[in-house]
């Protein structure tokens, strides 16, 4: 090693030890990260139920028809539009049951997000 | 740190321990705020990068191969990143800018005497002048001490083009400092 090299790396060795400490907030923004994710895989399970929950609703209608085949001609005697009515029906239906469905799994995330964290705390 | 520690704490991450990614936080962090400081000369954006930089880690950490060593693998992510930092911001530090807030330099000079201490400060000086790949290259020989194929790796480059870097790093050094500060013998 000639003199220069030397210089180099003494000068580096002398001014290139700085001491930090990052780990809290790179372990906070990790924390922040994961649970986000979490958030977001509930979010999309939410999501696809509430789809699925209108697409029985529609069905429901039909097997409505078929459970009652009088319904349009009942309809009919009282003069009130049978598509009108169905889709009124539909809509009460689907929004009665995505209601209820959101809160239950809105409830039911949060708890399952405390026991995961429980036994995972358990477990470490 | 050991291939097998390094295996063992991704076993764990992919398990869904994260205090486990704090080992590996506290063992390479200052050797990667060190290195990022030197390519973007500022306290702040340092500690930035390395948060940024770890960050990235753990989310590809299930893609580390260990056909390296995980500290290259590390370096590789902070060189990139730093880069593309320099390249958005473009207000990267120069030694012609004043070289920045006081923070940055921290000279154990206990030891040292005063001509010393002078000549590391223009060595310094020099360094921040260099392009950020020089600068990388011969932080990464010189304090890091990694080889050359180690630092072909890091900066994904040819391991002709790192000796060529570290070949004319090193005498634009000597040159400044021989023609502009009138340092003798430097060739020995």
């Amino acid at each position: 090693m000639n003199k220069i090299d030397k210089i180099i790396k003494q000068g580096f060795y002398a001014k290139s030890n700085q001491k930090v400490d990052l780990s809290a907030k790179i372990m906070k923004k990790i924390e922040d990260y994961e649970y986000k994710k979490e958030n977001l895989r509930f979010k999309v399970i939410n999501y696809f139920l509430s789809f699925a929950t209108i697409v029985l609703s529609i069905i429901s209608i039909y097997i409505i028809e078929i459970l009652l085949p009088d319904f349009k001609i009942y309809l009919n005697v009282i003069k009130i539009d049978y598509f009108l009515t169905k889709f009124v029906f539909q809509g009460f239906f689907a929004f009665f049951i995505i209601t209820i469905l959101s809160v239950s799994l809105y409830n039911l995330t949060k708890r399952i997000k405390i026991y995961h964290i429980k036994i995972k705390n358990l477990l470490i | 740190m050991v291939i097998e520690e390094i295996a063992d704490i991704i076993k764990k991450i992919n398990k869904g321990d994260l205090k486990a990614f704090n080992e590996i936080i506290l063992k390479f962090q200052n050797q990667i705020f060190n290195f990022v400081l030197k390519m973007v000369y500022n306290h702040e954006d340092a500690m930035d990068i390395t948060q940024d930089v770890f960050f990235k880690a753990y989310k590809n950490i299930r893609f580390f191969s260990f056909r390296s060593k995980f500290s290259t693998w590390l370096y590789r992510i902070a060189f990139n990143h730093a880069l593309n930092f320099i390249k958005k911001n473009k207000r990267q530090k120069t030694a012609d800018d004043k070289l920045p807030d006081e923070n940055c330099f921290y000279a154990d000079d206990r030891n040292m005497n005063i001509e010393d201490k002078e000549i590391y400060n223009i060595v310094e000086n020099i360094i921040g002048k260099l392009n950020p790949a020089y600068r990388s290259c011969i932080y990464l020989f010189y304090n890091e001490e990694l080889s050359y194929e180690e630092i072909s790796e890091v900066m994904k480059i040819p391991l002709n083009t790192v000796r060529s870097h570290l070949k004319r790093g090193r005498e634009t050094i000597r040159d400044i400092l021989i023609d502009k500060y009138q340092i003798r013998g430097l060739n020995e």
